[in-house]
């Protein structure tokens, strides 16, 4: 008997983990904690308005750029909206992390942007 | 079939593939022993991007440019610009292992709740 | 034995469960309401029978350009070439209309269920069968003489109502429909959008300068001459080109992941009018 009780926990343990190990890459992290958020602005705005690159007036309107979209929100006191710098980059990051149906793409988690791009344009951003 | 079924065998064959790529991907480290190790170390990290972006491809997830950056990495691994190879390889890499999780992870998808409530 | 298989069982079907949420399954009918319901409340001053112009049903400024290309339609030389195409015999002097019994409006039979196939049979595949089934060789799917039989097709079939069905006697279409409606939601590409992330919730915003068109009314038009391809397209090409616009790698043309979506969409758009074919940016 311990033997089948062995195997039943053996197999629900499996199937628990298995499960765990199925959602554990959904839960997805924000930017890594060593990324250091000293990215340069201006550069920054150029990979903002890039179309290939950021591209954030195709959803956003934002200071000195022409057609905007209108699917986000306008990009304008952003420091009275995120505590932190790094929240913000969170948002860039990986917006699904705090809102599971956001639209806005994975900046840093899909690598839309290298790693320099993403700390540049997050830099220009909490200047708006 | 069921389609569950369908994405549990196209999984299993994904899975497969990948480990067939992956052996295969280790051959050449020692076919090519004799060659300089920058070489070697080019050529796997193509295999291992081709790799990912078969498995990927096994369920519908693969990217627009992955098969592109593969591509570009072998002529560069051609021209001897192994480093610059590496690098891109291991961006196709990560391509590759995205669009399988993104795959994984959408199974499921549904019309959002605020067109058809589920839960009611 | 017995009962650890039952426990591993039990915890199979409660991560099962938990996956799905326990969630209330709408039948198709269910859901297509549910879709059109949304898009009437969400665009409440646009009569039923405008959905059909997509983006231009809602955007005014839109709305007097496109007035003023359809003066003159961009489509009008595929209408022409696509009837000399119907009317021209095969090697073997049958055509067409011997594979078409009701052609050439036939738009809205298609896309349809083939029970004897098992599989989701659209109008450009069922062409493509007919030349193949008298020899000739098929047709390639995005553009090209294709689309022109498509568009003279459609001419003669506008004004039919869109009425997909899925036969309740064969689950194989409702699998169908099912592997359809998952590719619609799905996010796929680097961007991360699916379908549905612009042309539901979003639909009428902006994307730069484009306003983004609701899904009620994205079928009914095709071909479409496109302004930005400056020729015709099929709708797997425009299915292929979204695709590629969030990144992802597009599928063939009439695969079975495109023509399921097809038939998902369409089902969902049943009710409206056929006006192919249109004209859009």
């Amino acid at each position: 008997m311990p033997s089948t009780r062995f195997h039943r926990l053996h197999r629900l343990a499996l199937v628990l983990g298995l499960s765990v190990s199925i959602t554990t890459p959904l839960l997805a992290a924000g930017p890594p904690d060593d990324l250091v958020l000293d990215g340069d602005p201006e550069v920054g705005r150029l990979v903002a308005n890039d179309r290939a690159k950021g591209n954030c007036v195709a959803c956003h309107i934002m200071a000195d750029a022409e057609g905007p979209g209108s699917l986000g929100p306008v990009l304008i006191a952003i420091q009275t909206r995120f505590p932190s710098k790094r929240e913000l980059a969170s948002q860039i990051w990986d917006a699904t992390l705090k809102n599971p149906e956001a639209v806005m793409p994975p900046f840093g988690k899909h690598a839309i942007l290298t790693q320099q791009e993403f700390v540049d344009v997050v830099e220009y951003i909490w200047t708006l | 079939m069921t389609e569950d079924s369908i994405i549990a065998s196209r999984l299993k064959r994904g899975f497969r593939n990948s480990l067939i790529l992956g052996l295969l991907a280790v051959l050449p480290l020692g076919a090519a022993w004799s060659e300089t190790p920058d070489q070697s170390q080019a050529l796997a990290s193509i295999e291992a991007a081709e790799a990912a972006r078969q498995r990927a491809d096994s369920v519908g997830g693969e990217w627009r440019d992955t098969a592109t950056m593969i591509e570009q990495a072998k002529t560069l691994a051609a021209d001897g610009r192994y480093a610059a190879a590496i690098e891109l390889a291991n961006d196709a890499k990560r391509q590759g292992e995205l669009g399988y999780d993104q795959a994984l992870g959408e199974q499921h998808a549904d019309f959002p709740a605020y067109v058809l409530d589920r839960s009611r | 034995m017995t009962t650890a298989r039952s426990t591993f069982m039990l915890a199979v079907l409660l991560v099962g469960l938990m996956l799905a949420g326990g969630a209330f399954a709408a039948t198709p009918a269910e859901e297509q309401a549910a879709f059109q319901a949304y898009f009437k409340q969400r665009f409440p001053n646009v009569p039923e029978d405008e959905f059909k112009n997509g983006a231009y049903a809602i955007d005014p400024v839109g709305r007097e350009n496109w007035e003023a290309i359809e003066e003159f339609p961009p489509y009008e030389t595929a209408i022409s070439k696509g009837e000399t195409l119907w009317n021209t015999p095969f090697a073997n002097g049958r055509g067409y209309a011997d594979c078409f019994a009701d052609g050439p409006a036939i738009a809205a039979q298609y896309p349809r269920w083939d029970r004897e196939r098992g599989m989701v049979v659209t109008l450009p595949l069922a062409l493509n069968d007919c030349r193949q089934a008298n020899d000739e060789a098929p047709l390639k799917y995005v553009k090209g003489p294709i689309a022109d039989l498509v568009a003279y097709i459609a001419y003669e079939s506008r004004g039919q109502i869109t009425q997909v069905e899925i036969p309740a006697d064969d689950p194989r279409a409702l699998a169908a429909y099912e592997q359809g409606k998952r590719f619609y939601f799905a996010r796929r590409g680097q961007l991360n959008f699916s379908c549905a992330h612009c042309h539901f919730a979003n639909s009428g915003a902006r994307l730069r300068s484009e306003v983004l068109s609701p899904a009620l009314g994205h079928t009914t038009h095709w071909p479409v001459y496109r302004s930005d391809w400056g020729e015709m397209g099929t709708l797997h090409r425009r299915f292929a080109g979204c695709n590629e616009q969030v990144r992802a790698k597009a599928f063939k043309p009439q695969s079975e992941a495109y023509r399921n979506l097809e038939y998902f969409l369409t089902y969902l758009n049943n009710g409206q009018e056929l006006n192919g074919p249109g004209a859009r940016k």
